[in-house]
């Protein structure tokens, strides 16, 4: 795959493409320096309410602020405007309000180690939030929920208070790398609008940032950071590791960065370099945190439904324990390990037959690895999109009742019985989602196809399009389980 | 995969700045640490406090069951029996049901139990998943005295 190629599919805007910053009020509004803080302003509000309430309040997660505005509101509105847009919840992130407050008076003073420049730790940390998520029962907790926020908060301002950059968001943050992975599939993209432009630009200040000198003799003041995440504009290709944070936007003089239109998981059927990023292909890391995003999602939702608990006692049995860590590790353990590598190994395998070549094992399931994201989005939307939309009202009688716990009344009766969108309605809007991940996987599995082996693209994409199918098999099958949400262990 | 260092210049070349393997373990230790203090220090804290646990109404006993047993999805009888103190049957009291999912966002079910003979009261609530619920009773006493308690109903199966 040539990189000549790829940089003409995917790195910068035509000028016929739809542009963000340019269309009318929320254009003037996102190119405003202030933008991102306003943004971030009522999001802080809003978790400091949540934290408050799930520490002090009701112990019912229904009932709860935290629990209903995290696990339902949040979760489906960030998969929803990723699908929709792009990853503006970064942007409005409050956890780096917090961190930018913070760093006026703490200024970090170590650079993030070069052992860690990569995304293994990122991968385990949304491992063990996941495996947190169902040992702990996180959803039915208030209490945990809260801390969970909390723990958030105080992790933002111990890793960026130490380090210098934005060294939490693209080496820790499980959110982060599940927005990363998922705006791939977005419809929108920070870049540059122009090339030429950047041809001639000698300043670089959409990564240097804006210095000046407020004094003769004194030392360069920054007074717009460029892209802490490291990504170029010029080189940059895709959303990966791009927060929306738009520093690169306020930066440039040339007003040359725009939000893009562009073709969703395009970034995904090209391998150049990018910037901050690398060559897909070469990252064992990136290809990980594909495949726990991609098997991860089918292992959330399998958490939610009554299968998971004949799998939980027969292996509780099997194994004379009680208590559900073990059983839990070992059930996660065979799906984001397990699992992914025989299915991967015998794609890899059977293409290497298929085509008679030598060629090495890993580097092939990593290149055709990123075809899964399609199909893991799909599911995650599918999942948190059901949550969402049978449950989209419910913050209302809960907000009320929270007022009434306060005195006030001026919210009105708790209207316990508003929550959603009926779930015979919502059933075909998720397997839509499925329809459509599936789908995109097997396109990008064609493309990549085609261009792993021009003359018989059908060698290489049998094995993996079966991949895909039983991976869209497994999420069908999961939608039609009857639910089943516990929150205590082999209650049977 | 590269990342930031300390000057732009260095950033547009995307060159590693050359460290000693002892510089990078000592680093490497220290964000290791950082993210293990962290978490164990919010899960110790977390772990040491105790989470406010339900209202109880003082003087007042109240017994409870649900049939079937065990809980089934669809409906299901809830019995009720109120005694005061003195081990005398509270009639006249009006009490509400409402069943919730452990999971928020979920549609809660309602009912409303009848006396059916001196202090014991039956209603209906409906179960519409398999689970575990929480059954919520709104007890308004005759003297006005409101009373709610909270009953676990865990693993409720599919029928």
């Amino acid at each position: 795959m040539s990189n000549a190629n790829s940089n003409s599919t995917v790195g910068s805007a035509e000028t016929s493409h739809f542009d963000l910053l340019r269309a009318p009020v929320v254009g003037p509004f996102l190119r405003w320096r202030h933008s991102r803080t306003v943004l971030q302003i009522p999001f802080l509000i809003l978790s400091v309410v949540m934290v408050l309430h799930g520490l002090f309040g009701p112990t019912l997660a229904p009932k709860n602020l935290a629990t209903v505005l995290t696990w339902v509101h949040f979760r489906g509105a960030l998969v929803l405007v990723i699908l929709a847009a792009g990853n503006f919840f970064c942007l409005a992130c409050p956890f780096m309000l917090v961190r930018n407050a913070a760093r006026k008076f703490l200024r970090p003073w170590l650079n993030w180690p070069q052992a860690l420049r990569n995304k293994w730790m990122a991968v385990g940390l949304f491992a063990t939030v996941l495996f947190a998520y169902e040992l702990f029962d996180l959803w039915a907790s208030p209490w945990w929920t809260a801390w969970l926020i909390l723990g958030y908060f105080l992790a933002v301002l111990v890793v960026d208070g130490v380090f210098k950059h934005a060294s939490f968001c693209k080496f820790v943050c499980p959110i982060g790398q599940f927005n990363f992975i998922a705006s791939t599939l977005s419809p929108l993209e920070v870049q540059v609008r122009d090339q030429g432009v950047c041809t001639h630009c000698r300043t670089k200040d959409c990564i240097r940032g804006v210095r000046k000198n407020v004094a003769a003799g004194s030392q360069l003041v920054v007074l717009q950071r460029g892209c802490e995440l490291a990504l170029f504009q010029p080189l940059k290709v895709g959303n990966v590791d791009c927060t929306f944070c738009l520093d690169c936007v306020h930066a440039c003089p040339h007003d040359n960065v725009g939000i893009t239109s562009r073709l969703p998981a395009a970034e995904l059927m090209v391998d150049p370099l990018r910037s901050g990023v690398g060559h897909f292909s070469r990252h064992k890391d990136l290809a990980a945190l594909v495949t726990v995003f991609s098997f991860g999602a089918l292992l959330n939702a399998f958490g939610m439904v009554s299968p998971i608990y004949a799998v939980e006692d027969w292996l509780s049995k099997m194994l004379h324990v009680s208590h559900e860590a073990p059983v839990l590790g070992l059930i996660f353990a065979f799906v984001l390990v397990a699992e992914p590598i025989l299915l991967l190994g015998l794609a890899a395998w059977s293409t290497r037959a298929l085509q008679g070549s030598p060629r090495a094992l890993v580097p092939l399931a990593v290149r055709y690895s990123y075809a899964l994201v399609p199909l893991g989005f799909g599911m995650w939307l599918a999942h948190y999109g059901f949550h969402f939309l049978t449950g989209i009202l419910t913050f209302i009688p809960v907000t009320q009742s929270a007022a009434a716990d306060l005195g006030r009344q001026w919210l009105g009766t708790p209207l316990w019985t508003w929550t959603g969108i009926p779930t015979r309605f919502v059933q075909p809007i998720e397997l839509g989602f499925l329809l459509l991940g599936f789908a995109g996987s097997l396109l990008l599995t064609y493309r990549l196809a085609s261009e792993d082996c021009e003359a018989r693209p059908m060698r290489a994409f049998v094995p993996w399009a079966t991949v895909c199918t039983l991976v869209w098999a497994a999420s069908v099958w999961l939608m039609f389980q009857p639910m089943e949400m516990r929150a205590t262990f082999l209650g049977g | 995969m590269p990342f930031a260092p300390a000057s732009g210049a260095e950033i547009l070349r995307q060159r590693k700045p050359p460290r000693s393997s002892y510089a990078i373990c000592r680093s490497g230790t220290l964000v290791a640490g950082i993210i293990v203090a962290t978490s164990s220090a919010a899960f110790a804290f977390a772990g040491g406090c105790t989470a406010p646990s339900a209202r109880r109404s003082s003087g007042i006993a109240i017994e409870s069951h649900i049939a079937p047993q065990p809980v089934r999805v669809g409906a299901a009888t809830v019995t009720l029996k109120l005694v005061d103190g003195g081990e005398s049957a509270i009639s006249g009291a009006r009490i509400t049901l409402e069943a919730d999912m452990s999971h928020p966002g979920m549609s809660p079910a309602f009912g409303e139990a009848k006396e059916i003979a001196a202090g014991r009261y039956q209603g209906s609530v409906t179960f519409t998943m398999a689970g575990d619920w929480v059954l919520l009773v709104y007890i308004t006493l005759p003297d006005g005295q409101k009373i709610e308690r909270r009953i676990n109903v865990g693993n409720v199966r599919d029928s």
